[in-house]
């Protein structure tokens, strides 16, 4: 290791001199970021538009969207929660929303434009492979009090080179009832569910381990590079054009769902199921998610003590990234919850 | 009557004309050297028909050289061939001597007359065949038996012609005596590197070249005088760094009589750890290396020490701005021992004591230091053993003291506190050498080696003070340690079995310790303390062995070869690498000066330098293969064409393409600073490929003598993988389309000489954030996209070029004592040039200010090395 602090003392002790560099020179001032994750098994679809400067980024919303799938306009993208975007209010991408049913192979072409400025994106629906649950079981484990267990059956699909990422969401319905045993009110929704798979080989994909982190505290090494696989992508190199079993572990305390905080404390009765999803995923949104994991531990800033991180970017005239999965799911019906009606005292 | 005034007036005729009748080839071949400043090489057997034979035709002053050799050779019983500067003859129909069928080989060392120095690369020439003497200074030579006429000549020295009547193997040890011209003859035959030699891309730089040429601060350093040359390169602007065709730091074998070592400059690159008062011989190789090289596979530097003076204790004594300077060298036992030390350091080491007590609360220095020392023994006829030592070592630190106090109303805290740091890195190198000559016809070295390297950082925080009425008494102390230790044994022998086979063979082996990084705290409150591992580097051991053997071939007088074949093994963590290495190079020579050459080489190494892509903090680390990670392999072409038919001039153009394997670099994102532990999972392996075109050009005799470079070249990295810049190529960090050096040299008299060199370069490459862009979160709660600095590409940014002129100049003068003493007085960067040495960022981004108004990233140059100004004075005795 070599540091450069003497050097720069000495620099200033000899009457260095700084220049700045005029390094953005020949960069568009402006331009559009397009940014959306879109699916196969989805017919409502999000697209986030931000109109990049070379320093900032600010929403979009007086952009335009269309979707274009095989060459034909399918929908146009409206502006979600319109009414906030004032002059004072600041944020970095608005949401735009359009319905259309992307089929496995779909060619998909996105086109936004405001102004003269004008990005365009076509990405194409991968085909998908399958997804089996085998067993689930609750269990306690190491790092967690309880935990839903489940093993998973991953069929790859045969003859070529396929990316992957599991993803799991928790759809709840909730019935508040009152005392008289009507029904007061009904919700439902929907949460990403976050498991353990890091000790799974083939689901980890050679990101660090629960292990390693393990093996470094035991020795009293407190730095370590922190890039780990957040969002469960991997290449099917460990089990090519053949089935393998994976292992995940959820924790219990995120499968529960509770609706509205601020309800009255009425009886209800809770309806769970969990979705876990196999995206089968181009390579450049595998490129995409594992820049991710290389750019958290600095929180996506720059920084000179860090290897920057190349973000890719598939959009045309503009920055931005557009993908396209195709997905296959197993639903796991769980138990349903009844919750009692709590004195509002202790409440 | 008219009979006999007619007789009389040929008569006259015949003596007042000029006496071409009488004139004999002998004669015109002194009139030839006189105005062409040539050679004739003949055989001693051929000095009667020279003497008997008159020349072809008349000689005009005004011809071509060629011509003038046409008109005295052609139709005489004398064949001629021009070699450059030298012209050998041999008899048109071969005389009807005696058969010659025994052949006896004479052999021993070249040395200088004044002080017993062995000189390498001497040649000894008889007719069409020589030999060079080599790394130590012997020379072997077969011929059949009978009389011949040697030359022996080296740059610098007058020849020496020697007649000897050859009947048995004989030695002999040549001494010649130093000139003061650079332009001496150049024996061509065998050369290790150089023009003269088999090898493209190899060159040998006389270390008086390196003494004249305009450095840093007055400063003559080896690295910098290299990086004039095509092909090569520094890292950063104004550092000695080595990047030669396309490679990286690490790639370069750099030799320290024999010994690879690891760290070669000071101050970060601003001085080489080489002193030209104790180097001898500089050797680079850029491409088609000789099968004794191997571990690295971008060049070989190979840099000889003094032996020193058999004869005189001799030395000298430099202080200027920077650095003082000391050389001592002088025979301990006349003829048979000898030493030589050579010592350099920075002022502020003379003041290291006085500061320490001085500024004891508020203590401060920076300083380096080179010892070179080297013992030589003649132990007899056959035998000579070297030990050799050098320490050089970089230091800072700093101590200061400072109280604070806090007088709030709840908190009432008085502290004194001790901060301090200190650094050093730095390299011991030791080396114990014997040559022995079995034969006259075979020379072994073996050499047992030791070359530590290690860097060490210290920082310590003491803290005392009172809080709310209670007293406290902490210190944290932090420290940093990287290093490598390797211990090696090498074989090596030259063997001349017939006068056009010189094979060199021999073995090494290395066994390499490295520990790349630990990093460790202890802290103590009052009683207790704690110890922290922050960075715990596992160390690496790898057995490093090799066998090799190339031979150096003369086909009749046109073409040579050397084919070699180097088979390498290293071994670590329970697994072998094996490593087969075909070398090939050929040279055709035609009539004329002019030549071609060709050569191949397939290269291992088996550590890797780490280094960021960013340039204004990177954090080097040197680590080995592993079980995991496979060694760097390299294959390199080289082709190229040169002419030394011009007197004084010598022209070469040359082209390369090395393609390169398993090459590292740090993933995406990867903390710079924690890479001791499970480093391997930090880097990815990827593939390299470099090439391009070099053109060189140089004047080496007259008043004003110079050189001009240029290359153009492209250097590319590619990781298929995905894991770095998603799988496409990039260029390297250190990729300059553009290398342009010119220098000059020009000696008013004996004492005076000024030397200039002008150095153009594109600029380097850097990861940069050109923008800012919007990142999309698969799975997230709320707003799902967050704004990022966008980096396009690794390396996408290109920095402007630089370029610089030095300008020194020499004053000699001789002492009361008659001792040689000179100023040098120089200047660095003489129009100003603000080239970039450092690049500096600064992130300034200000929540809810108006963007467009102000970076929210600003770059920077550093520049360090302005106009510089610098004089140094040599007393030498």
């Amino acid at each position: 290791m070599k540091p450069r602090i003497t050097i720069l003392t000495a620099a200033l002790l000899t009457g260095a001199c700084t220049t700045p560099i005029d390094y953005q020179s020949g960069q568009e001032p402006e331009l559009i970021i397009m940014n959306a994750f879109l699916r196969t098994d989805e017919t409502e679809h999000t697209v986030w538009l931000s109109r990049g400067q070379l320093n900032d980024v600010n929403a979009l919303p007086d952009a335009t969207l269309d979707c274009y799938v095989n060459g034909t306009l399918t929908a146009s993208g409206v502006l979600q929660d319109a009414e906030r975007y004032t002059e004072n209010y600041h944020t970095t991408a608005c949401a735009f929303r359009f319905s259309a049913k992307l089929q496995p192979g779909d060619e998909v072409r996105l086109e936004a434009a405001s102004g003269e400025l004008h990005a365009s994106a076509t990405v194409t629906a991968p085909l998908p492979a399958r997804l089996a649950a085998v067993d689930t079981v609750s269990m306690d484990s190491d790092r967690y009090m309880h935990v839903l267990a489940c093993h998973l059956q991953l069929e790859d699909r045969v003859g070529e080179t396929n990316w992957y990422r599991l993803c799991a969401v928790l759809d709840g319905k909730k019935q508040s009832i009152s005392d008289t045993g009507e029904t007061v009110r009904n919700e439902s929704g929907r949460n990403a569910v976050s498991f353990e798979f890091s000790n799974d080989p083939i689901l980890n994909d050679g990101y660090r381990t629960q292990d390693d982190d393990l093996a470094l505290a035991e020795s009293g090494v407190t730095l370590g590079t922190g890039i780990y696989n957040r969002f469960c992508s991997f290449r099917d190199q460990a089990f090519a054009d053949r089935t393998a079993e994976v292992d995940i572990q959820i924790p219990t305390s995120s499968l529960h769902y509770w609706g509205t905080y601020n309800a009255q404390p009425l009886r209800a009765f809770i309806t769970r199921q969990l979705t876990l999803r196999l995206l089968t995923l181009s390579e450049e949104t595998f490129s995409y998610l594992a820049a991710l994991n290389a750019g958290a531990p600095q929180g996506y800033s720059w920084s000179i003590l860090t290897e920057p991180v190349h973000i890719p970017s598939n959009v045309q005239d503009g920055l931005g990234f557009v993908s396209l999965s195709s997905a296959s799911s197993v639903t796991l019906r769980l138990p349903d919850v009844e919750v009692p009606e709590i004195d509002v005292e202790d409440w | 009557m008219k009979r006999t005034q007619l007789l009389l007036l040929l008569t006259l005729l015949c003596l007042l004309l000029p006496a071409r009748a009488q004139d004999r080839l002998t004669t015109r071949m002194e009139q030839l050297r006189g105005r062409y400043d040539i050679h004739f090489i003949y055989d001693a057997s051929l000095h009667g028909l020279l003497e008997a034979t008159a020349p072809s035709r008349t000689f005009d002053a005004s011809l071509t050289l060629e011509d003038a050799l046409h008109r005295t050779f052609d139709g005489t019983a004398v064949a001629w061939q021009r070699r450059g500067r030298n012209v050998v003859l041999k008899a048109a129909r071969p005389a009807p001597a005696a058969p010659r069928t025994r052949r006896v080989t004479l052999s021993g060392h070249i040395t200088d007359a004044a002080s017993g120095e062995t000189l390498i690369g001497a040649g000894v020439l008889s007719g069409t065949t020589g030999a060079v003497t080599n790394e130590f200074g012997f020379y072997s030579l077969t011929l059949p038996a009978g009389k011949h006429l040697f030359l022996t000549a080296y740059i610098g020295y007058d020849p020496v012609r020697l007649e000897l009547d050859l009947q048995r193997d004989t030695t002999l040890n040549f001494t010649l005596h130093a000139h003061a011209s650079l332009d001496a003859a150049r024996i061509v035959s065998r050369k290790d590197a150089g023009l003269q030699s088999v090898h493209p891309g190899s060159f040998e730089m006389p270390v008086s070249l390196i003494q004249r040429t305009p450095a840093l601060l007055g400063e003559a350093d080896v690295i910098k005088a290299l990086q004039l040359l095509p092909g090569v390169q520094g890292g950063q602007e104004g550092f000695a760094g080595l990047h030669v065709r396309g490679g990286g730091p690490e790639e370069n074998l750099i030799l320290l009589d024999g010994v690879p070592v690891y760290n070669m400059d000071h101050i970060l690159g601003l001085f080489s750890i080489f002193q030209p008062e104790a180097v001898k011989n500089v050797t680079l190789f850029k491409g088609a290396f000789p099968a004794r090289y191997g571990g690295r596979i971008s060049s070989i530097l190979d840099i000889r020490t003094n032996d020193g003076n058999m004869r005189q204790t001799k030395g000298s004594l430099t202080v200027g701005l920077l650095n003082d300077k000391f050389h001592l060298e002088g025979p301990i036992l006349r003829d048979r021992l000898s030493y030589s030390v050579s010592v350099r350091g920075l002022h502020s080491i003379l003041a290291e004591p006085l500061l320490r007590i001085l500024l004891k609360n508020d203590y401060y220095n920076y300083y380096f230091y080179d010892l070179n020392g080297k013992l030589t023994w003649r132990a007899g006829d056959r035998d000579r053993l070297y030990l050799s030592l050098y320490r050089g070592t970089d230091n800072g630190g700093f101590f200061t003291d400072y109280q604070s106090k806090t007088d709030l109303v709840s908190i009432h805290d008085t502290k004194t506190s001790r901060l301090g740091a200190t650094l050093n890195w730095g390299s011991t190198v030791g080396a114990l050498r014997w040559n022995h000559i079995f034969s006259p016809r075979i020379f072994a070295n073996a050499t047992l080696s030791v070359n530590r390297y290690r860097t060490v950082i210290d920082f310590s925080r003491a803290t005392k003070g009172e809080r709310i009425g209670e007293s406290y008494d902490n210190d944290l102390r932090a420290s940093y340690r990287s290093g490598i230790l390797d211990i090696g044994a090498r074989m090596d022998f030259d063997w001349t079995p017939a006068p056009d086979h010189l094979v060199k063979f021999g073995a090494e082996y290395i066994r390499h310790a490295f520990r790349p990084e630990t990093l460790s705290s202890v802290t103590r409150a009052g009683e207790e303390q704690t110890v922290r591992n922050l960075l715990l580097g596992s160390d690496y051991i790898g057995d490093d062995a090799s066998l090799y053997a190339e031979d150096n071939i003369s086909i009749g007088n046109h073409l040579s070869l050397n084919p070699g074949l180097r088979l390498s093994c290293f071994s670590t963590q329970g697994r072998n690498y094996f490593s087969l290495q075909p070398r090939v190079s050929a040279k055709f020579a035609m009539d004329g000066g002019l030549s071609f050459k060709a050569g191949y080489s397939r290269m291992a190494q088996y550590v890797h330098l780490l280094s960021s892509t960013t340039i204004a903090l990177p954090l080097d680390l040197w680590v080995p293969i592993t079980k995991d990670i496979k060694p760097v392999v390299s294959d390199q072409y080289s082709l190229g064409a040169y002419y030394n038919g011009l007197p004084g001039w010598e022209f070469s153009l040359e082209a390369y393409w090395k393609e390169m394997d398993n090459l590292l670099e740090y993933k995406d994102g990867v903390i710079l600073l924690a890479n001791s532990e499970g480093w391997e999972k930090q880097v990815e392996t990827g593939r390299g490929r470099a090439r391009g075109i070099e053109l060189f050009a140089s004047k080496t005799t007259g008043k004003t003598t110079g050189s001009l470079s240029y290359t153009l070249a492209w250097s590319d990295r590619w990781f298929p993988d995905g894991s770095i810049n998603a799988g496409r190529p990039f260029p390297y960090k250190y990729d300059r389309r553009h290398n342009l050096s010119l220098t000059l040299d020009h000696r008013f008299s004996e004492k005076v000489d000024l030397s200039a060199s002008w150095v153009f370069m594109s600029g380097g490459t850097l990861t940069l954030p050109l923008r800012e862009t919007a990142i999309l979160f698969p799975d997230a709660a709320g707003m799902p996209v967050q704004q990022a600095p966008y980096v396009a590409a690794r390396n996408n940014y290109r920095l402007p070029p630089t370029h610089r002129l030095n300008i020194g100049v020499n004053l000699r003068h001789t002492t009361r004592k008659g001792n040689e003493a000179v100023w040098n007085i120089s200047l660095y960067n003489a129009y100003n040039a603000m080239n970039p040495n450092f690049i500096l960022y600064r992130n300034d981004f200000i929540w809810g200010k108006d963007p467009a108004s102000e970076d929210s990233l600003a770059l920077f140059k550093l520049t360090v090395l302005p106009i510089l100004p610098a004089f140094s004075y040599t007393y030498h005795f």
